[in-house]
Formats: structure tokens, sequence, C-alpha cells
């Protein structure tokens, strides 16, 4: 099984980067969302620039780098940033979440009374 | 579909991020009981994958563009407490990071696209993948998960328009149709994504849906050839 989980993580892996990789060729226009609160509210377009103006705090707003000028280089990097990241999220979450996977079992063999047993 | 800061009244917004909280809470108590580090790892692999292919917008006419969803696909591979999880940091991060969402949207976010796009298509699909054998055979299960792949993005589109409508941002009759009808077009990428990938990965991994697909479950236990190619 362990084989096959990791052939797996290697699909992925490749498939992600990959996919970053081609973000820069990613169509620029409204997104869904965007396109419907632009075309069918009530001029809200203000409303919607200020929301979508990312503050100062954000490292990757809108998926760019800002000391890389290059568009493109900035666009890939920060895709490749974020699936550090989550990456990384993962790790420490089984980390936190994980449980001992070894039950405590007395001399006897006993699950019930290794409690007792302590 | 990913709503910024201040497009919704706080209520919707204190309707969201309990309900989105509760969500979490029950997964992740279900998904931590039989965790282990390979399993994260891949974890881990799907949602990078997942979040990189959400960066690619494709043009739908309009003058829109779309990027594909994925919290369908996430919970097919990993199930739904797990895909949910994923779906979630997938989203706090976007925000938190990217500026792609809002912090405070958070809670609408992981609603429509991890609860309704994600967790709820995923109860819909094993609903007809358990139910109809046709469903549970390799073509049935590739049709039954592009349908709901489709599904999945009009769904969760619908409650976001719901949220916006609720916000007072436009009229019901208004806002709700048209996040829709967009949507459909979205969803057709969507739905193309899913079936592409599906194929693959039933070529190159038939393992991961052994449970959703019978005669992959007879295969792997007559000991046929598929099992002998993979080991």
């Amino acid at each position: 099984m362990k084989s096959i989980f990791n052939n797996t993580f290697f699909i992925f892996i490749v498939l992600a980067v990959l996919a970053a990789f081609f973000s820069p060729f990613a169509s620029v226009n409204p997104d869904g969302l965007d396109w419907t609160v632009e075309q069918h509210t009530e001029a809200e377009k203000s409303e919607l620039e200020k929301a979508d103006k990312p503050g100062g705090w954000f490292i990757f707003a809108d998926y760019k780098i800002p000391f890389i000028k290059n568009e493109s280089i900035s666009t890939i990097f920060s895709g490749l940033a974020g699936l550090l990241i989550i990456m990384f999220f993962f790790k420490l979450f089984f980390k936190i979440t994980k449980r001992p996977s070894v039950p405590v079992i007395s001399e006897t063999g006993d699950m019930k009374n290794s409690h007792n047993a302590l | 579909m990913h709503i910024p800061d201040g497009l919704l009244s706080n209520a919707v917004n204190l309707f969201c991020v309990p309900v989105s909280a509760a969500f979490l809470y029950g997964c992740n108590r279900s998904a931590s009981k039989n965790l282990d580090e390979t399993k994260v790892s891949i974890t881990g692999a799907v949602a990078a994958f997942v979040f990189a292919a959400q960066m690619i917008n494709f043009p739908i006419g309009f003058g829109a563009s779309g990027h594909f969803l994925g919290a369908f696909f996430i919970s097919l591979i990993l199930g739904a407490h797990l895909g949910f999880i994923s779906m979630t940091v997938i989203l706090a991060i976007q925000s938190l990071f990217f500026a792609d969402g809002g912090v405070i949207a958070i809670g609408a976010n992981v609603f429509n696209m991890a609860v309704i796009g994600g967790f709820m298509s995923y109860y819909i699909f094993n609903f007809f993948n358990k139910k109809f054998y046709f469903f549970a055979t390799r073509p049935g299960f590739l049709i039954l998960s592009t349908i709901v792949g489709f599904f999945s993005v009009v769904a969760a589109s619908f409650f976001c328009g719901l949220e916006l409508a609720f916000s007072g941002i436009a009229p019901a009759a208004k806002v709700i149709p048209a996040i829709t009808f967009i949507h459909l077009f979205i969803a057709i990428g969507e739905a193309g994504i899913m079936f592409t990938m599906l194929s693959f990965m039933l070529a190159v991994k038939p393992q991961l849906f052994a449970n959703y697909i019978v005669n992959e479950k007879e295969a792997t236990k007559n000991g046929g050839p598929k099992e002998v190619e993979a080991i």
C-alpha cells in the first residue's frame, strides 16, 4: 500500500507544479462572481474595487511576489510558494492532531486492564 | 467564486462563520482518527494540486472567466471529511496570503465551496453510486462524477447568489439567475477537467477509486492482471 500512496503523492505534486507553471497563461477576465457584481448590480463598482484592493499585509497579493518585476515569473513563484505553504500546513496539522498509534497493552495482553496496570 | 470582504452583510457573515466552523469541527474530529503520515502527505499533494489548478482561469465568453473549483474532486480522492478540511485549508491560505477571498468572508466562501461544492456534492454522488449498479461501474462512475462535478459548481454559485441577495447587493430575482447562468459555463469547464483528471487517475491509479467501482474491487480480490501491474 505504501508504494501506491507514494506514487499518488508524486503524481499530484508533478501536476501541481505543472499547473503553477501554466498559471501565467490564465485569463485576466473577471471571474464569475466579479462579472455578476459588475454587470448585474446597481453601480456597486466602487464597492467591488475597494473590496478587491488588498491591504499591504498580504504577502502574495493577487498571486504576485512584490519584489519580482517580471509578472509571469512572479505568478509562478507565488504559486510555488502556495504549494509549499499548503504542504507544510498539512505536516503541521498532522503533528498537532496525531494520537498515539500504539495502544498501551498490559503484560497479560489485556487491553481493558491496561489502565489498571498503570 | 471567492467573495471578497466588504460585499456581504454582517448578518450573512454571522450566519456562515459558525455553520462552516461547525462543519470543520465535525470533519476534523472524524478525519483525524485514522490518519497516518503517508495519507497526510497525499492530502497535502492533492490540496496543492487543487490550489495550483485554481490559479488557471479559463475564458468562458461574455467577457468573464472561471477556474477549476476542485472541491468535489478532492472529496472523491480523500473522502468527504478530509476533502472538506483540505478545501478549507486552501481557502484559508488563499485569503490570508493571496488576498483571494475575504478574511471575514471566509465563512461564506467555505460554506459555498467546501460545504456545498464538496461535502454535499460528495454525498449526492455517494447516494447514486451506492443505489444504482450502473454508477458503480467504470463508465458509470466517470459519467456520474462528471455530472456531479458540473452540479457542484452550479449549486455553489446558487448559494453565493443567495448570500449576495441577502446582503442587499442586488435583488434576488436579478443576481441569483445571473450568477447561476455564468457558472453554468464555468461548470462545463469543471466537468471537462473532472472527466480528464478522473480518466487519467483511473488509468494510472485505479486503486484510488476501489470504493466506488464494483469491478475494481472484484479485480483486486481475484488477483487479476491489474493488481500484478500495480505492484
